[in-house]
């Protein structure tokens, strides 16, 4: 099993419909595949990260994504330019992205093999 | 070295800001709008450009590929990045 670095860009606000939690799947089974996953949310996808979400009668993505750490992903990485822009801070998240400026952003897709979108 | 392929016009600034030296930029379908606006330095689809009628006004940095060009590209560079959102 070649492992090869995959990057999830994950750009879609959630609760739309159910595209942002089967993308969630397909990093678990990626992940679960001992595949090098990378997490990158960015635009509207940062509303994925807020710790404070409460959906009725839908999954709750806050709650999902404590469960990335026991699929040891840990390359949790969000756009700088998209928190400022929302008024949003790590604080505020589930889990704590890493902040990235838009040079580090491109340094991170050069590392990848895939790059995946939801 | 990747390959942007940008297919909504809105999407075009977000993978600018994420373009590193020496990638390549492809506008398809409804991306080849942004030809007008912001885009330069990129390639874009000939059939797109040709459908909605952009021939005559594409800014010159702008080059048509066709499809052939658009998989050879998309062969040589990695990782195949698409944009979709603004």
């Amino acid at each position: 099993m070649n492992s090869k670095n995959i990057l999830y860009l994950l750009q879609q606000a959630p609760y739309l419909d159910n595209r942002v939690f089967e993308t969630f799947d397909a990093v678990l089974v990626a992940a679960a595949f001992d595949q090098r996953v990378s997490l990158l949310f960015r635009g509207d996808g940062v509303l994925q990260l807020l710790a404070d979400q409460k959906p009725e009668g839908q999954r709750n993505l806050a709650k999902m994504l404590t469960s990335l750490e026991t699929y040891e992903v840990d390359q949790i990485f969000a756009d700088a330019r998209s928190f400022e822009a929302r008024g949003l801070k790590v604080a505020d998240c589930a889990i704590a992205p890493e902040l990235l400026s838009k040079r580090e952003i491109a340094q991170l897709i050069a590392r990848q093999d895939l790059v995946l979108n939801d | 070295m990747a390959i942007h392929l940008v297919q909504r016009a809105q999407a075009y600034l977000p993978c600018s800001r994420a373009r590193a030296d020496g990638d390549v930029v492809v506008l398809l379908g409804e991306g080849v709008a942004a030809a007008l606006i912001d885009a330069n330095d990129c390639y874009a689809s000939d059939t797109d450009v040709v459908a909605r009628g952009l021939v005559g006004v594409l800014p010159t940095s702008i080059k048509r590929i066709n499809d052939a060009q658009l998989v050879a590209l998309c062969v040589e560079h990695t990782p195949v990045v698409t944009w979709t959102k603004a």
